[in-house]
């Protein structure tokens, strides 16, 4: 394996000396390019109050490839679906390498905030989300209850 | 009129109440109208007499007698004044004020033999040169506002910038119109000029920095063709500068307000410059031209007095200086310090032009004051003196005295030109003889100049102490400009950045890999990053990184280049990281693919596609972004070289699957003979295979595979099997020779280009470490499956090879009968591989390849499309 890109150790380094708020992103101990995240529930969201691990791979080419993100808690959200995959156009064909981990992490703190189940990963879930909001809403926070808040 | 003289002449004859009045009148009539004629006849004498002169004066200033052809303007305007003639437009001293100017103007040639002589003295002693170091605009020399970096690299302010000539018109419109970059443009003339050594006569010189109202200028027009602000050096230049970057601003704030004729405003701008930097020529020199245009030409002057103390060698604050001292009516001095302005800036146009209006002006003044000392003379003589000799006065005799030291040729003007005395005399001396000849007959009040030439003499040097002042002022300013010319450029505002500047804040360095700026290159949106960043960004998606703006046309237009302000700062702030940068860059490229590949356990690059064959041509198709890169490195670093591998399975979907190695434990070194880069960024590589290798441990990097290998050859044929394996190739060779001689001819038609002929048999075949290049070439085009090709890839034994051939050809020739008891039944891949041969070779001949698999892609072409 070569060695470290500078760019992975420069954002490891600012991610741990300035987090952002909300989240936490640690390199695993015996591959820096695998992070274990901890991403809590926005408030006034479904999912308040519950703490998400996720898991987050650089591939050899980043940043010219989008990090690997997938949420390894089982979430309730229209744009995940089961396997812990996310719908998020910055992951796939909106990546561009100026973004970075720091920013993906935002990305997915937002989808969070604001489910979009007008581009749905989990079809289910969005299409429950459509017809009965309030339901969705309850389920949602049902799962996080169960699923993001045992520790 | 004559006409009507003539019926008044006439009529009354006939009428017979004539009387002695009206006898009386037509006498006065008859006499108005012979002086009128004489008049006119005197006139156009008069007028060709002048003509006559001037040429003759032009053909002096053209050959170089300066003084000559002074004193002869001079006398014409003398002579217009003294009849009454319209004096001669300054358009009449166009040839004069050329001659004088090009002989202070050191011709191109002699320019670029000094700049060569500049670089010849020190490898590149601009390195160490604070003005080469210099960050302002290469145009207006200041502090860079609204910086534009060209496709060049060389960076402007954005109101600098000039549109490059139209050109063609028709070809034009289909292009849009790009600034043109002045420092690109000056570099291009001195390597001609010195490259064929002539004097650019009629060469067209840039007038821009005299323009300050100009349609041309970027902003005016629409700006499509323009590109963006570069975002990285305006941060620098405020950061580094902020007084001076204000300063700018307002100064070119100024021109813009200028330009719509709010002079009062301007001035108002310029003046706040000032302020701003007060030591800054650019700023005092833009205030004195407002001045100037504000009718206020003595506190001009006093500006452009302080801009040439701050920049003596400043051509454009030599005209702004000229302009002024011409405003204040002081032109003997404007004469001076145009003609300095014209040498320094190697004659701009409108430096020229002003030059010749002065030097009209002095003349026309001297004429004039000269007629008043004579007239101021004649009185005293006529109060005083009368009655002395008169022949004191002769003007012959002291014309003649004074005539001597001009043709003896101690002139400092015209010594270089003695050449052409004698063909110009000759040439005059035939246009006198015209001009005689034109003029015998004429009438005897106009007798004494009709032999003009001696006449001349005595008049234009009947007061020589007058022509003696013109006469001086040219050698004041000949030496004047030559007092100029050596001094050292100086550029008006050395912009460095401050000590310590830089680099500790990470100002530059680069976003994408964190690195120092490494051969910083700026895209038309005005984002900057390493030129392989860029490169790398570029193989995945045609969109800058950082604003999204696709770059598709600026690829396939324009050759990146570095951006020099960006260079500049990295050499200045952070020479050693910048060089410590460098060196990592070249051992990133030289990582994979060490020169000396024949140790074992060397890096390989690795192709992960399909089985190459050793001497055997492997076309290539890249497109895949991490191959591009990697064949990019191969080039780069001029190895050339790189690992092809049979791909085995499709990675799969999921991720983390680090440790599943997906091509084949066997290989072949492929050298890239040839690369054709295709507008999107896709390559199509002619490449030609090398040694087998084998894979030790395979690796990944910047998503390309890597692989420890060691290499292969065949096992030498030992004594006793020499017989037997020379029999056996043989026979093979000689089946092989049969079986291609019934392809179809369409079909060989198709191998060829592509593989070649079939090769001849080596003298040495028994010797070669991959045996008789022949056996690869029909292996390339036999249909064999993937896993089998890897078998006979990795196989180190010649007759084993040789068998494998006649087997496959013994099949081939029992038509249908598929070879698949030749297949090592390995796994899915094989299979696969069956069906595809069994496609390929639908049209019953044997031969796999068909055109459309003759370029071999890699296997991800789902990827790609998806
Ligand atoms: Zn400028
Ligand atoms: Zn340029
Ligand atoms: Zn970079
Ligand atoms: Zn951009």
């Amino acid at each position: 394996m070569a060695a470290l890109p500078r760019r992975i150790i420069k954002e490891t380094q600012r991610l741990m000396q300035e987090p952002v708020p909300g989240i936490s992103a640690v390199p695993d101990e015996t591959n820096a390019r695998y992070f274990h995240v901890i991403v809590t529930g926005p408030e006034d969201s479904p999912f308040e109050g519950g703490l998400f691990k996720l898991e987050l791979f650089l591939p050899e080419d980043y940043p010219m490839s989008a990090p690997k993100v997938r949420f390894i808690t089982k979430i309730y959200h229209p744009n995940i679906d089961r396997l812990g995959r996310i719908c998020l156009d910055i992951l796939k064909d909106k990546w561009s390498p100026a973004l970075q981990i720091r920013t993906v992490l935002l990305s997915i703190q937002a989808l969070l905030s604001a489910p979009n189940p007008d581009d749905p990963l989990a079809n289910d879930v969005a299409e429950l989300w459509k017809i009965n909001e309030s339901e969705a809403i309850r389920n949602a926070k049902e799962w996080t209850r169960r699923y993001a808040m045992d520790n | 009129m004559t006409d009507v003289a003539n019926e008044k002449a006439f009529n009354p004859r006939n009428n017979t109440f004539s009387s002695f009045g009206t006898a009386m009148e037509m006498a006065r009539a008859r006499r108005k109208q012979q002086q009128q004629q004489r008049a006119q006849t005197q006139q156009l004498r008069k007028q060709r007499y002048l003509d006559d002169m001037y040429g003759y004066a032009d053909q002096l200033s053209r050959a170089g007698r300066l003084h000559e052809a002074l004193a002869l303007y001079q006398h014409c305007v003398e002579y217009c004044a003294q009849q009454g003639i319209q004096p001669p437009s300054a358009e009449r001293l166009r040839h004069f004020a050329g001659a004088l100017l090009e002989d202070l103007v050191p011709s191109m040639a002699e320019a670029a033999e000094a700049a060569h002589e500049r670089c010849a003295a020190g490898s590149d002693p601009r390195r160490n040169d604070p003005v080469w170091a210099s960050l302002a605009c290469p145009s207006c020399e200041t502090a860079l506002y609204h910086p534009v970096t060209l496709d060049c690299g060389h960076t402007y302010c954005k109101p600098c910038l000039r549109l490059e000539d139209s050109g063609n018109e028709q070809q034009d419109r289909r292009r849009r119109r790009k600034p043109r970059c002045k420092l690109c443009i000056e570099s291009r003339r001195t390597t001609t000029a010195s490259a064929y050594g002539v004097v650019g006569a009629g060469a067209v010189f840039d007038d821009d920095d005299y323009d300050y109202v100009d349609d041309d200028d970027v902003s005016s027009s629409n700006s499509n063709g323009c590109n963006e602000i570069n975002v990285l050096v305006q941060r620098l230049a405020e950061k580094w500068w902020p007084r001076e970057v204000e300063a700018s601003q307002a100064r070119h704030e100024g021109d813009a307000l200028l330009k719509k004729g709010h002079i009062q405003q301007a001035f108002e701008r310029y003046d706040l410059a000032v302020q701003l930097a007060p030591n800054s020529p650019v700023c005092l020199c833009s205030r004195a031209h407002a001045l100037l245009l504000l009718n206020r030409p003595q506190a001009a002057l006093d500006d452009t007095d302080r801009a040439l103390r701050l920049r003596p060698d400043w051509g454009k604050g030599q005209y702004e200086r000229g302009l002024a001292l011409s405003a204040l009516r002081r032109y003997d001095e404007a004469l001076v310090v145009l003609g300095a302005s014209a040498v320094l800036d190697k004659n701009p146009y409108r430096a020229r032009n002003e030059f010749s209006r002065v030097l009209h002006r002095v003349i026309l003044d001297n004429a004039i004051e000269r007629q008043r000392a004579r007239a101021a003379k004649h009185l005293q003589r006529v109060k005083s003196v009368f009655g002395r000799d008169r022949s004191l006065y002769d003007p012959y005799r002291r014309s003649s005295l004074h005539l001597q030291p001009h043709r003896i040729g101690i002139d400092p003007l015209n010594h270089h030109r003695h050449r052409h005395h004698r063909d110009i005399d000759a040439s005059l001396d035939d246009q006198t003889s015209d001009c005689e000849d034109n003029n015998s007959g004429g009438e005897d009040d106009f007798q004494q100049q009709n032999d003009y030439r001696r006449p001349l003499v005595t008049q234009t040097q009947a007061k020589p102490q007058d022509n003696m002042k013109l006469c001086s002022m040219v050698d004041r300013l000949s030496r004047e400009t030559e007092k100029l010319k050596r001094l050292e450029s100086s550029p008006s505002e050395i912009l460095l950045p401050p000590p310590n500047g830089g680099s500790a804040g990470g100002d530059l360095d680069c976003i994408l890999c964190c690195r120092l700026l490494w051969m910083p290159v700026t895209t038309p949106c005005g984002h900057t990053y390493c030129w392989t960043c860029l490169d790398r960004c570029l193989d995945y998606s045609s969109a800058c990184p950082l604003c999204m703006t696709s770059l598709a046309d600026y690829l396939a237009n324009s050759q990146k280049s570095v951006t020099d302000f960006v260079e500049k700062a990295l050499l200045c702030v952070a020479p050693q990281e910048y060089a410590a940068r460098s060196a990592a860059q070249r051992q990133d490229l030289v990582q994979p693919l060490p020169p000396a590949l024949t140790q074992v356990g060397e890096q390989v690059a690795v192709f992960v596609c399909t089985t190459a064959f050793p001497c055997t041509a492997c076309p290539l198709f890249v497109y895949e972004p991490r191959y591009r890169l990697m064949v990019r490195r191969c080039l780069e670093s001029g190895v050339r070289q790189f690992g092809i591998a049979a791909c085995l399975q499709q990675r799969p979907d999921g991720y983390l699957d680090l440790d599943a190695r997906r091509y084949a434990e066997f290989g072949t070194m492929l050298e890239i003979k040839d690369r054709v880069l295709l507008k999107d960024g896709c390559s199509i590589l002619s490449t030609v295979g090398m040694k087998r290798f084998r894979v030790l441990r395979g690796g990944e990097r910047d998503g390309y595979d890597t692989a420890e290998v060691e290499f292969i050859s065949d096992v030498p044929i030992s004594q006793e099997q020499m017989h037997s394996v020379t029999e056996l190739h043989k026979r093979v060779r000689a089946k092989s020779s049969r079986w291609w001689a019934t392809v179809p001819y369409c079909q060989r038609s198709e191998i060829r280009p592509v593989f070649g002929e079939f090769p001849d048999v080596e003298a040495d075949w028994q010797r070669l470490p991959d045996g008789p290049s022949w056996t690869w070439w029909l292996l390339a085009i036999l249909p064999l499956g993937p896993q089998l090709q890897i078998g006979i890839l990795a196989t180190t034994s010649l007759e084993k090879r040789l068998r494998a051939i006649e087997k496959t050809i013994d099949h081939m020739e029992q038509r249908w009968n598929l070879p698949s008891d030749l297949e090592d039944s390995d796994g899915d891949a094989a299979k696969q591989q069956e069906n595809n041969s069994q496609d390929d070779r639908d049209d019953g001949s044997g031969v796999c390849r068909g055109n459309h698999c003759m370029i071999r892609r890699s296997r991800h072409v789902d990827d790609h499309q998806r």
